[in-house]
């Protein structure tokens, strides 16, 4: 009985301002909430709001046949509640339906995992608790920050607590298995992975309005046939993308929403077909096979590894800089500090450094609101100078303090 | 020097206020405003609005604005002075002694020509940004307009600035007959290497022939000419830049660290390899310090890299191309003014610096040293004894008051009044007054 697994991404980063070495100690508000705030409307407007209304109706429509996931970012639930509530309702009204699960992620949707697991482990627990403050609920599966993983991230998760794990099916590791399948990591055949099927969610989320591919137009009777084929040589088929697919990468024009309106009919037109939340996905199907990832794998661009955030010098030292800060941060128990620090971590900030399509202008130029990865840094790296200029300021603070009471003890 | 005052020289800029790349605006400027109380100056430059200065004296054109003042075509006297060699022979009695000998003979030759304007090119200029894309049609139009333009105007002198206006000097020369001279402030040899020969360096060099006099901004540069171009040291006229005395406002904020300041374009000329080089020595010696870079050029990403590369990140702050006001704020803030040019024909920032008390470290193989003999200097490839230098300033406060005190002589002793006055001289040598 083959299960259709849909899990959509939302996140959105605070930006940064432009920061220049003038404003290095002089202002300490280092986003640009006018932006931030812009581009959340502008969002909104394209994509999660019609987006979550048209799920809505699809899930009252086919009465609790139809099953879907989100994970949603810290950040992203942060400026809902402060910019748009009207959003974070619409969220809510989902999850209450009964028919949408909620995936746990880091709050500020960071790489600390490859750098302290004792952030990463804030970091989840966090967002735990902001999962339960706005919907009640408690997430039994785990993605990581654009799905990076391998076998040590897995046992960590598994020693967690989850009971399953999101990942990319990278070909370099499945070899010429179907991704249609549970997996488990190396030597842990306890812990359900579900591997995304990119070649079906990528038709969607990637090629849909592309004129010049071969298969467009898609409609949902054809991909419904597509998925239809995994009958008899899969359990479940996972599609995972950025929930921007609807509306913002693929605008509405390309009848994204028309084709999304009637997929599920389509799928459930197979008797056998049905669809399932990932722990619905775990409960129902045992692990096939071994998924070993020695390497570090995720989700983006053709390498499907860590090239996209953390390749280039600029990205390395950006990286550094700001996890070499933990400790001194954690010391100074200062909730303003820790969270703009928290707030750098964010894998967009590395992902606008990126070199890599640069010269030819792609995918990562449309995501970026800089001109160039230099300027990214640069920008970067002098919010970075403000926070430590900070921390110098309320360090001095502190121990003028703990000074004070030996001075009076001078007699002075 | 009196008869000075009723000629006019036909000064052919390209960089002036506010079209402003690098230094060469602030020079051209402090010429002219100087200049002008010797004799009267009609300049020529591309661009010019609302916020270009105004000066008594002063009639300037901006090639931008050319519009009303051409028909179509313009009639254009030409005068060409031709030399023509006789061959003569003379025998003598005893064979052995035979020779022949060349008999020189001049020959003025007058032409009229008409010429058409290319009035169209104008729109070449509609910009502030003179330089970009599309640079050699602009230098086509800008030799075709001034020419067209000085035929129609009334000039003893012509004086150029720079190679970009060189084409356009040799032009008006052929045709009105005036001396030229030119103002080099920057050579190929310098941005390039020693051994290039490209155009323009070609452009460079048969100006530089042709020319009556030559006025580069410091010895070291009359040298670069000499040797790397092969022109007579005679005709040639070292006039040094200045700063004027502006008093700067103190930026209202100061970080704890030290800062060691950069301005100018980051290009291989002003020696970005070996400013890394120093500031990572500096790094080690003296960790509290920033290094802040004001300035964008071709090199830029690749310093950027270095230092990410090298985990020095955090010690370089970017702050891109800035204006005026915003460098005289950073150097109000500066600790040590830090200038490591491979070849420098004079290098105004180090003076700004200076002005603005900040002491400086600069290269030898600059103007500026001749004029700052109390900089400390290194050669451009020393960054051991460029890091000495800086560690120093920033860890003896004395040593940095002593040799801000010490550069404030030096910038009494120079101004562009001297200048200009100097160069008067030679506009009087040449005019025969």
């Amino acid at each position: 009985m083959p299960s259709v697994c849909f899990y959509f991404q939302v996140h959105q980063p605070y930006r940064i301002k432009n920061y220049g070495f003038f404003d290095i100690g002089l202002d300490h508000q280092l986003f640009d909430e006018a932006k931030n705030r812009q581009i959340l409307d502008k969002v909104s407007h394209k994509c999660y709001l019609p987006a979550n209304a048209l799920m809505y109706d699809l899930i009252k429509k086919h009465n609790g046949a139809f099953r879907i996931a989100y994970s949603i970012s810290g950040v992203a639930l942060e400026q809902f509640r402060d910019y748009r509530p009207d959003v974070m309702d619409s969220f809510k009204k989902l999850v209450d339906t009964g028919c949408v699960e909620l995936i746990s992620e880091t709050y500020y949707h960071s790489l600390s995992f490859l750098y302290s697991k004792s952030e990463f482990d804030r970091q989840v627990n966090q967002h735990r608790e902001m999962l339960w403050e706005h919907f009640k609920v408690e997430p039994k599966v785990f993605r990581n920050t654009e799905l990076i993983y391998n076998n040590e991230i897995a046992y960590h998760i598994a020693g967690l607590g989850y009971k399953g794990m999101i990942a990319e099916g990278v070909d370099r590791v499945l070899g010429n298995r179907s991704p249609n399948f549970l997996y488990h990591p190396h030597k842990r055949p306890d812990f359900p992975l579900l591997l995304k099927n990119y070649k079906l969610s990528d038709d969607i989320a990637f090629r849909f309005s592309n004129k010049a591919w071969e298969e467009h137009p898609l409609s949902a009777s054809k991909f419904a046939k597509w998925a239809h084929q995994v009958a008899g040589n899969g359990e479940v088929i996972n599609l995972f993308m950025d929930y921007e697919t609807f509306g913002e990468h693929q605008w509405e024009d390309s009848g994204i929403f028309e084709f999304m309106k009637h997929l599920p009919d389509k799928i459930l037109k197979h008797g056998d077909f049905n669809f399932k939340t990932p722990s619905e996905v775990v409960d129902s199907y045992p692990v096939r096979g071994e998924y070993d990832a020695h390497e570090l794998t995720s989700w983006a661009d053709m390498e499907r590894d860590l090239s996209a955030w953390r390749a280039n010098s600029m990205q390395h030292e950006a990286l550094r800089r700001i996890y070499d800060l933990e400790d001194t941060v954690k010391g100074l128990n200062d909730p303003s500090i820790l969270d703009d620090w928290s707030k750098l971590q964010t894998s967009d900030h590395f992902y606008y450094m990126s070199t890599k399509f640069w010269s030819d202008g792609d995918v990562h130029k449309y995501f970026s609101p800089y001109d160039s990865p230099y300027k990214a840094y640069i920008n970067y790296m002098n919010a970075c100078s403000d926070l430590e200029y900070r921390i110098e300021k309320v360090q001095q603070e502190q121990s003028a303090l703990t000074q004070a009471p030996a001075v009076a003890a001078a007699g002075m | 020097m009196n008869e000075l005052k009723r000629k006019t020289a036909l000064l052919l800029g390209w960089e002036f206020p506010p079209a402003m790349a690098g230094g060469l605006a602030v020079a051209t400027y402090g010429i002219v405003n100087a200049l002008k109380e010797f004799i009267n100056i009609i300049l020529i430059i591309p661009y010019k609005d609302d916020n270009t200065p105004e000066m008594p004296n002063v009639t300037i054109y901006g090639l931008n604005k050319l519009q009303e003042e051409f028909t179509e075509k313009v009639l254009v006297e030409i005068r060409e002075s031709m030399t023509a060699f006789n061959e003569v022979g003379f025998i003598s009695a005893y064979p052995f002694f035979s020779h022949i000998y060349m008999q020189p003979q001049t020959q003025e030759k007058v032409t009229h020509q008409e010429v058409t304007v290319p009035i169209d090119k104008v729109k070449l200029f509609q910009s502030e940004d003179i330089y970009g894309a599309g640079l050699w049609e602009k230098l086509q139009a800008y030799r075709d307009l001034v020419t067209a333009l000085s035929s129609v105007l009334e000039f003893d002198i012509i004086h150029c600035h720079d190679w970009l206006t060189f084409e356009a000097g040799m032009c008006v020369k052929r045709i009105s007959g005036k001396p030229l001279a030119l103002h080099v402030h920057a050579l190929e040899t310098d941005r390039i290497s020693e051994d290039v020969r490209n155009e323009i360096y070609q452009i460079e060099r048969e100006a530089m022939l042709v020319a009556d006099v030559i006025f580069p901004v410091s010895h070291y540069t009359k040298s670069k000419i000499v040797h790397n171009y092969k022109i007579p040291a005679y005709k040639i006229f070292p006039i040094h830049n200045a700063v004027d005395a502006t008093i700067a406002k103190k930026w209202k904020h100061r970080i704890p660290q030290k800062i060691v300041t950069f301005v100018g374009r980051v290009t291989m000329q002003k020696g970005p390899e070996y400013f890394f080089e120093t500031a990572e020595k500096v790094v080690a010696k003296y960790p509290d310090v920033k290094f802040v870079i004001a300035g964008s050029g071709d090199q830029l990403y690749e310093l950027i890299d270095k230092t990410a590369y090298k985990k020095l990140g955090k010690h370089f702050i970017f702050a891109g191309f800035l204006k005026r006001d915003e460098i005289d704020a950073l150097l109000s803030v500066t600790d040590v003014y830090f200038m490591p040019s491979v070849s420098e024909p004079f290098g105004l920032s180090a003076l700004e610096a200076a002005r603005a008390g900040v002491p400086c470290v600069i290269s030898k193989q600059s103007g500026a040293a001749e004029v700052l003999s109390s900089a400390l200097i290194a050669d451009f490839w020393d960054t051991d004894l460029f890091a000495d230098h800086i560690v120093n300033l920033l860890s003896h406060k004395e040593l940095a008051i002593h040799i801000v005190e010490e550069s404030k002589k030096d910038l009494a002793k120079i101004s562009w009044d001297t200048s200009a006055s100097q160069i008067a001289e030679q506009y009087t040598r040449i005019l025969s007054l």
